[in-house]
């Protein structure tokens, strides 16, 4: 007897719900480990943001004499965006490899794992934003009206980042090198996202391309805009996050669903 | 009459040899390359019938290798048959491996929550058993140390009280009583007797055919991932060391 589409995502839906508490518990477990053992503890979410805000500040503004007004502002509403983006896509590619015991000897539904670390990352993500309201504040740049369009960018971001995360949380399943590669493509993406220099000191086809090929610029960009400029995002760039937001979501959700009963024998 | 709660018929089990290994790059390549089938492939089980009833206790014999743990591990629903259909009514407390779902990081208080969750109960469920839980493993003092630091008996007795509070319809043992010292094993056994007469459905794999026989009523011998013998517990235990 074949179930169809609409009963077996029910099904998963309704078993989904049943883990919520554990998904829960799973995020709350990724952060006590992560500063349990320091004396400052959740201390550093919010001073470490800021302690390299102000290295960056410092070695961009006096030794490169950028030209950028209001430089503190311009790096943060920047840099807490692509550092959501990379945190929560790099802790989502080791999750299912790195709950594999679990995986195989309980029966937890394993997108239970990419959806914890993304929680976790979220809430590392609104510490983050506590550092930057503090920059906001010692920089006397007061948010404007502007602001309410910022849940809408980050949701969008949220959704971008939990597709492509997806997709290498499964990549890693089968290839192993997948985070590896990651890693150096962070590196290239950072330079790539134009988060201490102005994007115009690019050659022009370097701009286009980020402009139009770098989602991670998408987000920083509109952010800059609400924080920095305030100023409404352009429509297209949020037309264009919100259809990146989707298109990695749902070729992310696709991924789960072909790979559900293969995955298992390769974790 | 009582329902039939697991159903098994002509199951399957199949695994790529090359699974067992880690995949790189490098093999990719090569497969590509080279597009040609390089694993081999291997029956983990094969022809596998089996009809539990709610109340039973099974016990499964067999040499190391011969498809015990994976036959409960198709039946708690970690793998997929290959062939074959699998039907099991009711919930699943799964002790594949004692502290299967321990996080070393976090104390003996925190994985008692964690891993009743990771079972299926609910978060007020963990908190109603908690006490029982603790009394149970002997944990008391050492409630709020990291598992880590616990030794592997401790490990083990958290792990099986956790898991046989779960109160869940069906509970899987898989060589559970290995690690605990005699006295644990005699407390363990009666925790299982005690489900028994409660209702709940066992499945059981032990090497110690003694306990096999004192737990089980029923029982199960595989060889190479096929069925043996299936019948009353003393018959089946009796054939497999003569074997």
């Amino acid at each position: 007897m074949e179930l169809t589409f609409k009963q077996k995502f029910r099904l998963t839906v309704t078993n989904g719900i049943k883990y919520i508490p554990l998904l829960k518990n799973l995020i709350s477990r990724e952060l006590k480990k992560k500063y349990r053992q320091s004396m400052l503890g959740y201390v550093w979410c919010v001073l470490n943001p800021l302690l390299s805000m102000i290295i960056m500040t410092i070695v961009f503004s006096r030794m490169f004499h950028n030209k950028i007004q209001n430089f503190p502002v311009y790096l943060m509403a920047g840099r807490v965006m692509y550092s959501f983006i990379t945190d929560c896509v790099g802790s989502m590619l080791r999750s299912i490899t790195g709950n594999g015991k679990l995986m195989r000897k309980t029966r937890v539904p394993y997108y239970i794992f990419p959806l914890a670390s993304m929680g976790s990352s979220v809430v590392n993500f609104l510490f983050q934003l506590c550092a930057f309201a503090l920059v906001l504040i010692f920089t006397k740049t007061f948010p404007s009206i502007h602001l309410i369009m910022f849940p809408v960018v980050c949701l969008e971001m949220f959704l971008f980042s939990f597709g492509f995360g997806s997709l290498l949380a499964i990549a890693q399943v089968y290839i192993r090198d997948t985070r590896y590669l990651y890693s150096v493509f962070t590196t290239l993406w950072f330079y790539m996202t134009a988060l201490f220099y102005p994007l115009e000191n690019l050659p022009n086809t370097l701009q286009i391309i980020i402009r139009n090929f770098n989602p991670a610029y998408y987000f920083v960009e509109m952010s800059r805009y609400i924080f920095l400029f305030h100023q409404w995002p352009k429509p297209m760039m949020l037309l264009r996050g919100a259809v990146v937001g989707i298109v990695f979501t749902a070729a992310g959700l696709w991924a789960y669903a072909k790979k559900k009963d293969n995955l298992i024998l390769y974790v | 009459m009582s329902e039939t709660i697991i159903k098994i018929s002509d199951a399957a089990i199949r695994f790529n040899l090359a699974m067992q290994k880690e995949w790189s790059m490098k093999d990719y390549v090569q497969k590509l390359i080279h597009k040609e089938k390089r694993f081999q492939e291997f029956f983990a089980l094969r022809h596998i019938d089996l009809e539990v009833k709610k109340g039973e206790s099974w016990g499964f014999v067999g040499r190391n290798g011969s498809g015990k743990s994976t036959l409960l591990k198709l039946i708690t629903g970690i793998l997929r048959p290959y062939e074959g259909t699998v039907t099991v009514k009711g919930t699943i407390a799964p002790l594949l491996e004692l502290g299967a779902g321990f996080d070393n990081e976090l104390t003996g208080r925190e994985n008692i929550m964690m891993n009743g969750l990771i079972l299926g109960m609910t978060e007020q469920q963990v908190r109603d058993a908690f006490d029982d839980i603790v009394e149970f493993s002997e944990l008391k003092d050492f409630l709020d140390v990291p598992v880590k630091n616990y030794s592997s008996g401790m490990r083990a007795r958290l792990g099986f009280a956790v898991a046989t509070a779960a109160k869940a319809d069906i509970l899987i043992a898989d060589e559970v009583l290995g690690t605990g010292d005699r006295k644990f094993q005699k407390k363990c056994e009666k925790r299982m007797q005690n489900l028994l007469s409660g209702g709940t459905t066992l499945l059981f794999v032990s090497h110690s055919s003694d306990a096999v026989k004192r737990v089980c009523q029923k029982a199960m011998w595989l060889d190479h991932g096929t069925i043996q013998m299936t019948g009353n517990v003393n018959d089946v235990v009796a054939a497999y060391e003569n074997s």
